[in-house]
Formats: C-alpha cells, structure tokens, sequence
C-alpha cells in the first residue's frame, strides 16, 4: 500500500458530484446507525463495522454515544495502520478509553511486528480476513447477543463471491442474536450502460472486481437475496439518488431536508443533474434483521419517502 | 493548400468586421478606418488563413498549440465575437450541436458524422471544456475553426465557459498541466465573455446553452443584456446558461444552485410569444443523444458520447435542412487507435 497515494488522494480536489455522493453516503449511513442507537434507546448497542478501513465513523460514533462497543474487522496490514493512528493521537485514543503512546515505525519488519489487534472497554479492532473468520461469537470480545447489533458493511462484501456473501451474512444468525440488523453500501449494475461502463472501467482501471454487482444487479434481485436467501425480516431498500432527492417520484428533497439541500447545492453546483442521478442510482442502502419476534428496528420518525422497498 | 479556395475567401469579404484579423491595433480601427482596413485585409488575410489552417491541421493531431499562439488566436477570435449579437442569427442548413467536454476525440468523430467543417455549417451550444481530458484542443480547435470559417460555425457560451466553473471542473488544472501556468486559461476565460449567449436559426429555431429565465419574455430582452462578462450567479444571463425543462409546469428552483426549471407552459408560451417552432439546447446529459421534451417544443442535444468516459450514453447532432426539417443522428465514442486505455485516469466511482 502506498501511503503516498493515499496522501495525495485524500488532498486532491474532488469533484462536486463525488463530494455530493461521499455526502449523501455518509449521512444516510449515520442516520440508520443514530435511529438504530435510538431504538435501543440507554441500553447498550453494538456496531460491528466490516472491512472498516481508514473509517473514522467509530470515532465520532462513540464520542456521541456512551452506550455503544464499536468492533472494527479489516486486513492486519490496514489494522495496524489504524491503531498506530489512533495510538498515536490523543484524542483518538481518548474516544477509545486506550493510552496515548507515541510509537515511531521505521521499517517494514517493525511495523510488521505492531499488534494488529486493539482491544478497550469500548472499541475492537480485529485484523482478519473476513473469509477466514469460523465463527463470529468467538472472535467478537465480550459480544452479549442480548444487545442489539448492527453490522455495516459499507462497500465491503461487494468484493466477496456470492457464496461467502451467504455464507459471512448467516455466520451471524448462528450467534442468536435478540436484534441482529445489517446495513449494506454498495453498487449495483442495474444492467444499463453506466453499469456496463463502470465494470469495465474499474477492472481496466484499477484491476478491480465486484462479484455482487453483477449478481445483485437491482434492488428487487436484492429484496428476495435478503430476505429468501438470507432469511433476514423487516428489509428496508433504498438507492442514494432516492436518498439525495434526484430521483422521481418523491423530488422532496429525499433524506435531506428542502432548506438544508438548498443550502448544499449553493455550496458546490452540481453542473450534471443527470449524471449524479445516474451515479447515484448505482448504490443502494440495504437493511434487514435477524430477531427473536421480541425486538425490532423501528424508525422515530418513518416517512414513506425513505426507501424505494420495504 | 486547397482549402484556401472559394469558400473561406467568399466568409471573410462577405463580413466587413471579419477584416482586421491580426493585431489589436486594428481592433481600434475598425470604427474609424475602414478605407485602410480593406487595404489591411488584402495584405494581412492570406498570411492569417496559412497560420490558421497550421494550427488546425496541429490540432486535427490533438497537439496543443504553443502558448504564444493561443495568444494570437485568442486576439483574432476577439476581433471576431466582439461583433456577433446577443441572438446570432444563423441561417438554414445547420447542424446543431450540444455538449463536448474536452472529449476531443469525439469532436473529430462528430466531424466525420456531420460532415466536415466549411462543407457543413454548424452550431455548437456550449460547453467545450471541462470533464474531458481535452478540453485545451477541444476549445482551440473550434475557436481556430471559428476565426477562420466564422460564417460557417457559430459558437455559443454553455455554464462551463466560465472563469469559476473551469476552476472546479478541469479545465484551469489542464491548462496548468499542460502550459505549466494559467497564461492559457486567462487568454481562453477572457475570451470567453465575448461568445454569444443563444442564436436563432431562421427565426425560428431559438438556440442556446441552457434554457429560459422568469426575467426574458421575448427575444428582443436577450438582445438587451450586456453579455460581455463572467457568467453571473443569477439573473437572466444566468439562467439562459443554466435553466433546464422539467415535468412540472411554471417556474421551480433547480438542483443545480444556479438557473431554474420551467415547465411545458413557459416553453409554450415562450415559443408563441416570438414566433418559434423550436428551443433547442444542451446542457443535459441524455441516454440517447437527444430528447424531446414539452410536446416537441424543446430538444435536448447532448454531443459528448460516454460521457467523462463513464456515462455510456450515446450522442447526437441535429441537422436542420432548408426546408426546416430536422434530422438526428446518433454515434458512439470513438476508437482511438494506438491510445492505451490503460493511461487514462479511471473516473471515480465511490469505493
């Protein structure tokens, strides 16, 4: 991995409607997850964030939320990264309840040599590969299945194949959880030009590989994967030009409210309105549960412009 | 060369404000010596249609040209523009063209659809730079064309050709790539304030970037504004660059922060108050190339085939004969051979 790359690409300008898009994903992301967090009302909530990356949601989420254990499952190489990160920082490692230690690595073998694991009282970060994890219940430190759980997969299991899809996804229905929800970001091909345009180009591109874009190409074949294939209930799909209020019929503003989108579209013009809503089309937000018939997800305040299906 | 025969010689004697084609000093004559500028024209012309068709022939190669020469060209296309009117008027057979975004590829592909530049005449609504990763031979090319063949190609303003918008959107970073300053970009910005703002084809066909505005209700109000200047945040010159049509009738505030959108009664009315059959415009990208919108009373041309190399749409140019009739054709984006595809930057995609 080069750090150099990540650097630059973090820095460089973006255009509006990817800034746009990095907008609407983030905060629909965070409103299930904060709606989610409310539902549980004080009692304990846990989030179990796969393929976490460099994402920083944990942090801002667990400075919000006292009653939330934050688990963090990603590659060791991009593990130790984070954890040096936070270790490194005070107020990170303060969000997290760890020592502030500054650690410096000046070779490849010593950073081979960093733990890739962080455990605290409220924060697990896990280096493993998904696919090799057995069993959820044993990796997952002081996992209480009475809690309720959200899992977010935010583009990370596009990259399984369709069986370790099935296979990750119902691991975690054998832990027998009361309130298992799984909140899944990706994109889809929708079988139109744009999909068949960006398959290519992200396999030319950038040599990459997207078994469930093809697979689950439209939010109906993913209604009937999640809920025939996975057994998952109270299923709730959306995709982000819904969320961002581009795509008819709704033109309410979608998620966001009318004041707040007028005042984000002063911001930064958006120059293609056609363009962003096709880009957006091709990501979905997906939810679904596992629960006991005792505990359901329930939003405060449902309106009936918030998912295409449900 | 052969191109220097009839049909550019008849261009430029036919437009007496064509005639001072180098030099700013002219530029001041113009008003005060015409006696001199003829003379001017006998001596200067020949020597500018040999610079012009180099250029053109290096950038028909997708070679930049050096930067004291987009200098000149910058100054002669002043010389030109400054006289074209807020409402060109443009006459029939015509092909319109929409949106090219430094696809300059494209560009040479829409040539070969269309027909090849003087044989043809066309019209091309804006939005040259920006996206693409062409957008420095893309706006040359046709400005070069314009200088030398101005009554065979009209070129309006679209939103891109702004000096804020280029910044966000490509073409000052290209220009800094390319040219290692942004000398290239001022000289092209600058020029673009004075590129006229909509045409109208035979009185009839009312053509520009965007769409209309709640401020302009007839045509002779477009020919009021004083265009020469950065495209403004809002009021009428705004929103001729940046309105779209919409579903929902009368006027709506458009997702785009800037312009508005209008529905099929204000195009209706519109078209009946002066006297048109048509509105034709770009501005948005569509599947096909081109869409009708308002019971036929608005086109959407759209001339940028997959679209910042992502979209997969196809594209189109429409063809306005003598008798008014209209023809659309479609093409695809162009094969590049020798050009891996591998160099080019992969667009983003949220990941």
């Amino acid at each position: 991995m080069s750090s150099q790359r990540i650097l630059r690409e973090a820095f460089q300008n973006k255009l509006p409607l990817i800034n746009r898009g990095t907008y609407l994903r983030t905060m629909s992301l965070d409103w299930v997850m904060e709606e989610f967090t409310k539902n549980a009302a004080d009692e304990r909530v846990q989030i179990i964030s796969l393929g976490s990356g460099m994402d920083t949601r944990s942090f801002t989420m667990l400075k919000k939320y006292k009653n939330m254990t934050y688990h963090e499952i990603d590659f060791p190489e991009s593990t130790r990264i984070k954890k040096l990160a936070i270790t490194n920082n005070q107020q990170l490692s303060q969000i997290v309840n760890t020592k502030h230690v500054t650690v410096e690595i000046n070779s490849a073998q010593g950073f081979q040599r960093v733990n890739c694991d962080l455990h605290t009282s409220n924060y697990h970060l896990y280096g493993r590969d998904l696919r090799q994890v057995e069993e959820y219940s044993t990796l997952l430190k002081d996992f209480d299945h009475k809690v309720p759980t959200l899992v977010l997969s935010e583009c990370c299991l596009c990259y399984l194949p369709m069986e370790d899809n099935e296979r990750l996804i119902t691991k975690f229905r054998e832990m027998s959880p009361d309130l298992l929800g799984f909140l899944i970001y990706e994109p889809m091909a929708l079988g139109d030009n744009f999909g068949k345009t960006m398959k290519s180009n992200l396999q030319k591109g950038k040599g990459i590989k997207l078994p469930t874009f093809e697979s689950l190409p439209d939010l109906d074949v993913r209604l009937s994967f999640l809920r025939d294939t996975c057994g998952f209930e109270n299923i709730r799909l959306t995709d982000l030009s819904y969320v961002g209020g581009y795509s008819k019929p709704t033109n309410k503003g979608g998620w966001i409210e009318f004041k707040e989108l007028y005042r984000i579209s002063r911001l930064e013009w958006i120059d293609e309105v056609e363009e962003i809503t096709l880009l957006l089309k091709h990501y979905c937000l997906c939810y679904g549960e596992y629960t006991n018939g005792v505990m359901k997800f329930e939003e405060s305040d449902p309106k009936e412009y918030r998912w295409i299906k449900s | 060369m052969d191109l220097d025969t009839d049909v550019p010689m008849e261009d430029v004697s036919d437009d007496q404000q064509l005639l001072p084609l180098i030099g700013k000093e002219s530029v001041a004559n113009t008003t005060t010596n015409a006696g001199a500028l003829v003379n001017d024209k006998k001596d200067l012309h020949p020597s500018s249609i040999n610079q012009l068709d180099e250029w053109i022939e290096k950038l028909s190669r997708c070679e930049p040209l050096l930067e004291t020469d987009v200098k000149r060209l910058c100054e002669m296309a002043i010389d030109v523009l400054q006289f074209e009117e807020n409402v060109q008027p443009v006459q029939v057979p015509v092909t319109i063209c929409g949106d090219v975004h430094g696809q300059f590829h494209d560009l040479m592909e829409l040539f070969k659809i269309g027909g090849p530049c003087p044989d043809t005449n066309y019209l091309f609504m804006g939005d040259y730079v920006d996206r693409g990763y062409y957008s420095v031979e893309t706006v040359s090319y046709l400005v070069c064309m314009k200088v030398r063949f101005p009554k065979r190609i009209t070129i309006l303003r679209g939103n891109h050709e702004s000096r804020q918008i280029t910044q966000v959107y490509g073409f000052y970073d290209e220009c800094l790539r390319k040219y290692g300053s942004a000398t290239v970009w001022k000289l092209f910005t600058d020029l673009f304030d004075y590129f006229p703002i909509t045409a109208l084809v035979d009185s009839k066909i009312f053509c520009l970037h965007g769409g209309l505005s709640p401020m302009i209700e007839t045509i002779d109000q477009v020919r009021d504004l004083n265009r020469i200047q950065e495209v403004p945040h809002e009021g009428p010159m705004c929103d001729l660059l940046w309105s779209d049509p919409d579903d929902r009738g009368g006027w709506g505030i458009s997702p785009r922060g800037a312009g508005f959108t209008f529905g099929q009664d204000i195009s209706e009315q519109f078209n009946h108050t002066n006297d048109l059959s048509l509105i034709a415009r770009a501005h948005q990208l569509v599947m096909e190339g081109y869409s009708w919108s308002h019971q036929e009373s608005v086109v959407t041309i759209f001339s940028a085939p997959n679209y910042c190399y992502r979209c997969g749409n196809q594209a189109a140019i429409m063809e306005v004969d003598e008798q008014h009739n209209r023809q659309f054709l479609q093409y695809d984006p162009s094969i590049r051979p020798g050009e891996p595809s591998v160099t080019r930057k992969t667009p983003d995609y949220f990941l």
